[in-house]
């Protein structure tokens, strides 16, 4: 279990839900109703209950072919642009069809920041 | 409710404190609590602590802590420096008058928690805190820091200090790392903290030091209390020590010295649980922190006869808490030290641990109902999978560990198999829901793992579980259809991972040419549902070893089709006959007639499942699109479609008997089968294309003016009627709607490729329906937007007056803001290839209205209008290739338009929109600036009002904001981010909390 010291990443917070919540946030600071150091404590809770959701509770999975076009690994950040790529997903009771797409871009960081591990 | 007036005395106070632990409502729970912060807040606050804590009752005294804190959170800044040590001083001597009064730890801790915040606020002022504590505890008073400077040195102090006085220490100690820790620390200011927790640190070792050193003879003698809270303390030392050390690389050197005493805790049964817990969190949370003398000490007592009898204890199934625990402290270990013990496999430690994680593989009972233990195995499963896969293709990947390791791996496999097993009918209706789905999961996990073992252990592990079902199979009727299932489960996790090798062909071979569908479909053999379902799921996962290997596509569709006729099996058959069909359409053309036969008996049953109809239609119509004339789909076709007339037929009936609901459920059945088959006659996405082809014309004449076009009209015909009979229910609407969607992405005409003027007919006379007609009616624009399409412009004209005439009727887009953005993406739609139809639109205060509405709708509070109208105003902007005339008429409306375009969008990015829409706001702007030479004109007269877009931009933040704008030349990165800069300075400092 992560204490409450345990830093995470930032980066869900670019993510869909991660940018309505931050517009909620300043819909309230605006109303004057929370204050900016109550936001930015909501939005670290954020960065880390999300990251443990996905690693804990998130079952779904699917799997995607396509051609690696560029691969990259800097700084613990590996960085793949895949080529026609195809999405299969697996659900219970038949998840949707394939989804295609020319092009994506997948970041993904070490789940424990350098020197963690 | 009445509301409570601000109390009168200090007696008042305390009668609303002890109001707040009583029973009550929650709203008047809260008012109480209003009142009592604001009397906190006050400027007697100070004064109304000391009075508090003066008193017996400990919910009142608690409250005088708390009011201590919040008055040091709230009005620190009144204290002056003379007063600063006299405040610490009568905090401590709360502190030790609470404790003489053997005071409970609830105050205590309170108490304790208030000198940190005192510590956070004044740090400069009380730098020695722990050692200050430590001595004014030991002597038993409060006083200045300089009286103690002669005193011993804390370790002589503490040997003498009282149990309840050292727990305070620690608990001061533990409450003090954590808080610093929540600090900003990326805030320069307050990285002095740091330091200081760094000059404390002797003293807090030395106080944990006292608390969980063992006494050579006699470890029982200890308070466990007191070691608990040493090793509480330890543990939140070691986190904040982990990460400062990573952030300001700084050292800590003297905690590591206590490590192996707080592992040495865990054998003692009274501090067995907070040991583990503080092992658990240190090798999972900070493993950097464990030294390799620590690692063997740890690994001696996981192999310890204390060990092997906990182990014992775990295995026999005991649920005990500290059981376990035990089991979660071998899994971290082992996971956190997997380098090292895959490479130490062979020495007895390493044996023996690996002895111990298999043992926790066959802990009896269905997971995690009955067993908790095996669940928590994956992550180490997982993490020797990826180090062995790293490993290989290294310099040392001959080493036999490799191999060993891998066996290992195989072995883990079959425990899980044993696992998932499916229960027996009788066991699985004793479990609840939240059981059921606790072994789904469970099973999920072990499908990922077992995928993960195939890419390390390849084609070896393919063929054991082949083996494994074709050898139970051998047994026929009396084969153990659950270890069957849970191979063919494992089978199918493996479906995408598996290539096309000849040999995982072979083995495939194996198993559907075994006696499997016969056994399957033989009615006199007993086989548990799950088994079935798990069955008929496999077929569909191997869709294409069936293609590759037709000779098996005979059994597997006949036990499919049989399978469709029982209720709870007829989804799953019908996904997997779908899958099959999708991928072997050509080879299934002559089986064409015999599948139309098996759907007239699945549809005739009154049980027959509507998903599983629509499923197998939609497969049908796979083969279909296979043959290969037009004229041969006609007969197939028809009789597919004369199902769903059949169907739809029954809606008059019985809507003649005031049935409406069903009535309705029947229209969108057929409605949905209508899509069905239209999407199986779609040509596949992996068609050849011919180059040399010059028309399609004869295909063309087929559906809409030859034989074919009887059945079209039919197709229309049935929708229409569908329409009508609900009189344009706007779920039906959408269904047709969906209907006429099937043939928008094919390339060449077909039966469910309409013309334009048949949909646009049909969608203008249901345009009560609006969104969904907008949208079908912007698809239908864009299908006709690509190279070789037809060109709609008329459709295209009439939408247009549909559109403004809505337009006319909203007024303002914030009145109907979906159907603005319906609207707005439509008219986005026309700009790809029919922007004459939008720039030479008559009459044109009509045409001046649409424009109005696409400016306003930049401006609504709804993030989707305001991005779709953004896209509009970017395509547009941004349309430079266009015939001269059209050019021009572009030109004059930009021309128009642009001042107030600019206005909104300056208001947008002045703080108007939220954070989130920043960046689709700028890219108009970006258009702008780099296809527009008056751009800075515009911009610079949109900002110059006083006080616009807010009164937090001045002049020249607003003048800075163009220039910077307009020197970037639309460049996409920096201009987001000088956009994002505005719309921070215009909001306030206030929003400068996140970055």
């Amino acid at each position: 279990m992560a204490t409450a010291q345990t830093p995470y990443y930032e980066l869900y917070r670019r993510s869909s839900i991660g940018m309505a919540l931050t517009d909620a946030l300043d819909d309230l600071i605006s109303e004057g109703r929370i204050a900016p150091q109550l936001a930015m404590k909501i939005l670290s809770n954020f960065d880390r209950h999300v990251t443990e959701v996905l690693a804990e509770k998130v079952k779904a999975n699917l799997t995607f072919k396509g051609s690696l076009d560029t691969y990259r690994f800097c700084d613990e950040v590996w960085t793949f642009l895949i080529k026609n790529v195809t999405f299969k997903f697996q659900q219970q009771g038949g998840g949707p069809p394939a989804v295609t797409t020319d092009k994506i871009k997948i970041v993904s960081c070490n789940s424990k920041r350098p020197g963690e591990a | 409710m009445a509301a409570i007036p601000p109390p009168a005395s200090l007696d008042d106070v305390v009668s609303l404190i002890h109001r707040l632990y009583q029973p009550s409502s929650p709203e008047e729970l809260s008012r109480i609590q209003d009142v009592l912060q604001e009397v906190q807040r006050s400027p007697s606050g100070w004064q109304l602590a000391d009075y508090l804590l003066e008193r017996q009752d400990q919910h009142v005294r608690f409250f005088g802590a708390l009011t201590f804190t919040v008055k040091l959170n709230s009005d620190w800044k009144s204290v002056s420096e003379d007063d600063v040590p006299v405040l610490c001083a009568k905090l401590i001597g709360w502190l030790v008058s609470l404790l003489n009064e053997n005071s409970p730890p609830l105050v205590v801790k309170k108490l304790c928690s208030t000198l940190v915040v005192f510590f956070i606020r004044f740090a400069d002022a009380w730098a020695d805190c722990i050692r200050h504590l430590i001595c004014c505890l030991a002597v038993g008073r409060a006083g200045p820091v300089e009286e103690f400077a002669e005193m011993p040195p804390s370790p002589r102090l503490l040997v003498s200090m009282k149990p309840n006085a050292k727990l305070a220490a620690l608990w001061f100690t533990a409450i003090l790392v954590e808080e610093v820790g929540k600090v900003d620390t990326k805030n320069i200011k307050n990285y002095h903290y740091c330091l200081k927790m760094q000059s404390n640190e002797p003293e807090a070792v030395e106080l944990i030091k006292s608390a969980i050193d063992m006494p050579g003879s006699a470890p029982e003698s200890v308070d466990p209390l007191v070691v608990e809270a040493g090793l509480k303390t330890f543990q939140a030392w070691v986190s904040y020590v982990a990460r400062a050390t990573i952030e300001f690389r700084l050292e800590f050197p003297l905690l590591r010295n206590l490590t192996q005493t707080a592992i040495n805790w865990l054998a003692h049964e009274s501090t067995f649980e907070p040991a583990c817990d503080v092992v658990i969190d240190v090798l999972s949370q900070s493993f950097s922190f464990i030294t390799a003398d620590d690692n063997l000490r740890l690994a001696t007592i996981l192999t310890s006869e204390w060990a092997v009898e906990r182990y014992e204890l775990l295995v026999t199934g005991d649920t005990d808490w500290g059981s376990i625990q035990f089991g979660r402290l071998l899994i971290t270990f082992a996971e956190a030290t997997v380098q090292k013990l895959a490479k130490s496999l062979h020495s007895p430690a390493g044996r023996a641990m690996f002895e111990m994680l298999h043992g926790m593989l066959k802990i009896p009972g269905y997971p995690p109902i009955e067993d908790e233990v095996s669940g928590t195995t994956f992550e180490f499963w997982g993490s020797l999978i990826e180090y062995l896969q790293d490993a290989d293709g290294e310099d040392d990947s001959d080493d036999p560990w490799i191999n060993d390791c891998q066996m290992e791996v195989k072995r883990a496999v079959e425990e899980f198999w044993r696992k998932i097993r499916i229960p027996t009918h009788q066991e699985l209706a004793m479990w609840g829901r939240d059981q059921k789905d606790g072994f789904m999961s469970y099973r999920k996990d072990v499908a990922d793992f077992v995928e993960a073992a195939y890419s390390l252990l390849g084609a070896g592990l393919f063929r054991q579980l082949v083996d494994q079902v074709t050898g139970a199979l051998a047994h026929g009727a009396n084969a153990s259809w659950e270890e069957i299932e849970a191979s063919l489960f494992c089978l199918n996790a493996l479906s995408d991972s598996v290539g096309e090798e000849p040999c995982e062909d072979r083995y495939l071979d194996q198993l559907f040419g075994s006696n499997l569908f016969s056994l399957l479909v033989d009615p006199g053999v007993d086989i548990p549902l799950k088994a079935r379902i798990t069955s008929v799921s496999i077929v569909g996962s191997y869709a294409s070893f069936f293609e590759r290997r037709p000779n098996h596509l005979p059994l597997a569709l006949n036990f499919l089709f049989t399978c469709i006729s029982t209720p709870v099996l007829a989804r799953n058959a019908s996904r997997s006959i779908s899958s099959l069909c999708s991928s072997c359409r050509s080879t299934l053309t002559t089986e064409l007639y015999a599948f139309l036969q098996q759907y007239e008996i699945f549809a005739s049953s009154p049980h027959a499942d509507d998903i599983a109809k629509e499923r197998v239609l939609c497969a049908i119509s796979f083969v279909i699109q296979a043959l290969p004339s037009e004229e041969q789909k006609l007969d197939p076709v028809s009789k597919l479609l004369g199902h769903v007339e059949k169907d739809a037929s029954k809606l008059l009936a019985l809507l003649q008997h005031a049935q409406p609901d069903e009535a309705k459920e029947i229209a969108l059945l057929s409605l949905r089968c209508l899509v069905a088959i239209g999407k199986g006659l779609q040509a596949p996405d992996d068609m050849p294309v011919d180059l040399e082809a010059s028309s399609t014309a004869s295909y063309s004449s087929y559906w809409q003016a030859s034989e074919g076009a009887p059945l079209q009209a039919k197709i229309v015909e049935l929708v229409h009627m569908l329409c009508r009979a609900f009189q344009g229910d706007g779920e039906i609407v959408d269904s047709a709607c969906c209907v006429f969607r099937t043939g928008f992405a094919e390339t060449t005409p077909g039966l469910f490729v309409f013309r334009p003027e048949v949909i646009t007919e049909f969608l203008l006379e249901y345009r009560a329906r609006t969104e969904t007609v907008l949208a079908t009616a912007s698809t239908l624009v864009s299908s006709h937007s690509t190279d070789g399409s037809t060109e709609i412009s008329m459709q295209a004209r009439q939408f247009l007056d549909f559109v403004i005439d809505l337009i006319v009727q909203i007024g303002d887009p914030q009145n109907e803001p979906e159907i603005a953005q319906s609207i707005v993406e439509f008219v986005s739609r026309l700009l790809r290839r029919y922007v004459d139809v939008l720039v030479f639109y008559q009459p044109n205060d009509r045409l001046e209205t649409l424009f109005l509405f696409a400016l306003n709708s930049l401006v609504v509070r709804e993030t989707l209008v305001k991005k779709a109208a953004a896209n509009f105003w970017t395509q547009f902007l941004g349309l430079t290739d266009e015939s001269p005339e059209v050019q021009a008429a572009v030109d004059s409306i930009t021309a128009g338009c642009s001042p107030r375009l600019v206005e909104k969008l300056c208001w947008s990015l002045g703080g108007g929109c939220q954070r989130s829409e920043v960046d689709s706001i700028a890219e108009p702007l970006r258009k702008l600036v780099t296809r527009h030479v008056r751009c800075k004109s515009w911009l610079t007269e949109a900002l110059k009002p006083a006080g616009f877009p807010t009164a937090n931009v001045n002049e020249k933040d607003k003048r800075l904001f163009v220039e910077k704008i307009m020197c970037l030349r639309g460049k996409r990165q920096a201009t987001n981010q000088v956009a994002k800069e505005f719309w921070l300075k215009a909001r306030g400092t206030e929003f400068a909390y996140v970055s």
